[in-house]
């Protein structure tokens, strides 16, 4: 059974090419939204996910209260949290990594490469491509 | 005419005014020294004095002229013209009385004359502006002019009013006269004080400073020639009116210091960039002059008990107490201010990355995955196009990096972390980012490195490391070296990647490292760098208190070298935390 991911990202277009990239690269099974909101309700109805990918910066809930969120509900707790940011100075990755998370994912990426990226964080062998 | 020329021309007035006053004073001194023309010292002393007051007077009225008209400037020396105007009137009077009727009555007409003199010179020196208004300065300012009236005041009350208002068989006229003389000094000190402690125009700054040595010296005038009255020793044409004659002088040397201005505009915007004043002292060496007084001469007087002296020190110790606390806490809020405004600007520029990147990175992921096939086969042209892009996307990526980091380092520096890390940690961090960069290019990387911790950011420097060996490499031809050594130097360490390319001409050794200089200007677009890279690592190494530099031959290579210090021997020595920079693929 292929992994799942819960991804989180307020830009459309991020959120296709995420997609594309995990499900035709990697052959995740990814299930995108658009805000906090909406994670915590998918988290909750179609959990529970291999792994959460949260982007930092949204409207409403960012992605660290998002995280907390779920995990106060405990919609996370079999998942691995990995942050995607644009956000790339020090300050702020340590911030991202204090929060406990499997890793941070900087903006722009190379969708080519992210499969096994993402592989990596979560400690999975990189996921033959196609599904 | 050409403002050159105008100020050499100011200058040669004023130095000929100077020269001028100059053989006068001589020529005075001499004449009172050696005693020239012998029972003539009464007669000459009011008839030299006379030319002294009426071409200060005149020197302050074409000082008046050189101003915008209408402006602050222009009535604060009509107003000093009209106050050395009465006393130049007061002298004839004085010269009409001692010379005319061989009579030196006390009071006479010309003391009102002479009074007038006061209230006029403080007008004046309240017309001078004194920079911005705010609450705090109008606050401190008041509280100096304070410190230095009481200070004065008590050298005053000590050596004038008290003698002078405890003297017997004194007529109320004489004594009044007598007592308004060194009041009004006072509140002229006053009035200088403000003027000097506050920011004042600089088209004034010359003059103000020859203004204030006249009226140190008339001050110390008038104590004199109150003491000489009172005990009958004053006599025309003795030491007291040589200071009024340097005093006077001086009037005249100052309105011929000042500079034409050419309008009221210009000068409040050369006010706009200038410092404090240095005056800031004033209050302190008046208090130390007071103090000396009070404490230095006897203290058993009988209109000076011991309990005032105490009254005194106390009033002055609070008032300077005050104003310390005062500046003090200004200067907390300065620096206060000064921290948010950097930390305003690096979340600014945290968030302009960010708005810049995220449209950076829908383009490069769109472009990725076309590159990548997973949309289906393109045409090999089309292929190489999206290739162009995926290249062209990277680079534009990394120059928002580094321009950010530039600005960063212009705005408030990096925030460093620094710990003790291992430099063979940092080389083989640096290597494993560079290393892909290196194959692809052909270029073989070697590293040799003594075993020593440095005091460092490990972000950071592998940072200012990747882009040396990023640099060495692009200058690399295919099959070549670069080579990464650290070394022990004079108690830092020595960082060096040296590269056997076309090496750097001597003459460019130092602009290598400006933004945006490369040797070559096509360098930038063909080898593919932002142009920032060194300027970005030389300022991170500085940060660190190292410093960097370039060593070359034309033709034979060229050696980047950096310094870092050492941590300390006592340190404990630790691992350098995984690196939290994402890896950026």
């Amino acid at each position: 059974m292929s992994p799942r991911v819960l991804l989180v990202d307020d830009a459309q277009d991020i959120r296709e090419i995420v997609c594309m990239s995990l499900e035709r690269i990697g052959g995740w099974t990814v299930v995108a939204v658009a805000d906090g909101e909406q994670a915590l309700r998918a988290a909750a109805r179609d959990g529970p996910f291999d792994a959460v990918l949260l982007d930092v910066m949204m409207p409403g809930l960012d992605g660290p209260s998002t995280l907390q969120r779920l995990r106060a509900r405990g919609l996370c707790d079999a998942a691995k949290v990995v942050f995607l940011t644009a956000k790339v100075q020090t300050a702020e990755l340590q911030r991202l990594h204090a929060l406990g998370v499997a890793g941070v994912i900087a903006k722009p990426f190379d969708p080519l490469q992210l499969p096994s990226q993402l592989a990596e964080l979560l400690g999975r062998r990189p996921e033959p491509t196609g599904s | 005419m050409p403002i050159a020329s105008e100020g050499i021309g100011e200058r040669a007035r004023y130095r000929n005014s100077a020269i001028g006053l100059g053989a006068f004073l001589l020529l005075y001194v001499s004449w009172q020294l050696l005693g020239w023309i012998p029972g003539s010292r009464q007669n000459v002393g009011d008839l030299l004095l006379l030319p002294v007051d009426a071409g200060a007077a005149l020197a302050a009225w074409w000082a008046s002229r050189r101003c915008a008209p209408a402006g602050a400037l222009r009535s604060f020396w009509r107003l000093l013209a009209l106050a050395l105007a009465a006393e130049t009137l007061g002298d004839v009077v004085q010269a009409v009385y001692e010379v005319g009727f061989h009579s030196s009555p006390y009071p006479s007409l010309a003391d009102p004359l002479y009074l007038a003199f006061y209230p006029l010179v403080l007008l004046a020196l309240l017309r001078i502006p004194v920079g911005p208004p705010t609450r705090g300065k109008r606050i401190r300012t008041t509280l100096d002019a304070a410190t230095i009236v009481v200070g004065g005041g008590a050298i005053v009350w000590y050596l004038v009013l008290g003698p002078t208002a405890l003297e017997d068989g004194q007529s109320v006229l004489a004594m009044t006269v007598s007592l308004a003389f060194p009041i009004g000094d006072l509140f002229l000190l006053a009035g200088l004080a403000v003027v000097l402690l506050g920011q004042s125009p600089m088209a004034v700054r010359g003059p103000l400073k020859l203004i204030t040595a006249a009226l140190t010296m008339g001050i110390l005038a008038d104590v004199l020639y109150g003491d000489g009255q009172l005990h009958r020793t004053y006599a025309a044409g003795d030491f007291t009116d040589t200071l009024y004659v340097l005093e006077f002088s001086a009037f005249a040397l100052a309105g011929a210091r000042q500079q034409p201005q050419r309008s009221e505009a210009a000068t409040s915007a050369a006010d706009s960039s200038q410092r404090l004043s240095r005056a800031s002292w004033l209050p302190f060496v008046s208090v130390a002059i007071g103090l000396g007084v009070l404490l230095g001469v006897e203290r058993s007087s009988p209109f000076f008990p011991d309990v005032s002296l105490v009254l005194i020190v106390i009033v002055l110790s609070v008032l300077v107490g005050v104003r310390q606390y005062l500046a003090q806490r200004e200067l907390l809020q300065t620096q206060a201010a000064l921290r948010d405004s950097e930390r305003v600007k690096d979340e600014f520029l945290s968030v302009v990355g960010h708005e810049l990147r995220t449209p950076l990175t829908s383009i490069r992921g769109s472009l990725g995955l076309l590159e990548g096939g997973v949309l289906g086969e393109l045409p090999e042209d089309a292929a190489n196009m999206v290739a162009v892009a995926v290249l062209n996307t990277e680079r534009l990526g990394r120059l928002v990096n580094d321009i950010l980091d530039i600005e960063r380092m212009a705005v408030g520096g990096l925030s460093l972390e620094p710990a003790a890390v291992d430099a063979a940690e940092l080389v083989r961090q640096s290597i494993q980012v560079i290393q892909a960069t290196a194959d692809a290019a052909g270029v073989t990387l070697r590293s040799d490195v003594a075993d020593l911790t440095v005091l460092a950011d490990a972000d950071r420097i592998v940072q200012a490391l990747v882009n040396l060996l990023g640099n060495a490499v692009k200058f690399s031809d295919r099959g070549g070296v670069v080579t990464l050594t650290v070394e022990r130097h004079r108690g830092g360490g020595l960082f060096s990647v040296r590269d056997r390319g076309r090496g750097i001409p001597a003459d460019r050794l130092e602009s290598i490292f400006e933004r945006f200089r490369q040797v070559d200007a096509s360098d930038a677009r063909e080898r593919g760098g932002t142009g920032l890279g060194l300027p970005i690592a030389r300022g991170i190494v500085e940060q660190h208190g190292g410093r960097m530099w370039a060593e070359s031959g034309a033709g034979a290579g060229s050696t980047l070298r950096f310094s870092l210090p050492l941590a300390g021997v006592d340190r404990e020595r630790r691992r350098p935390r995984p690196a939290q920079r994402p890896v950026r693929v």
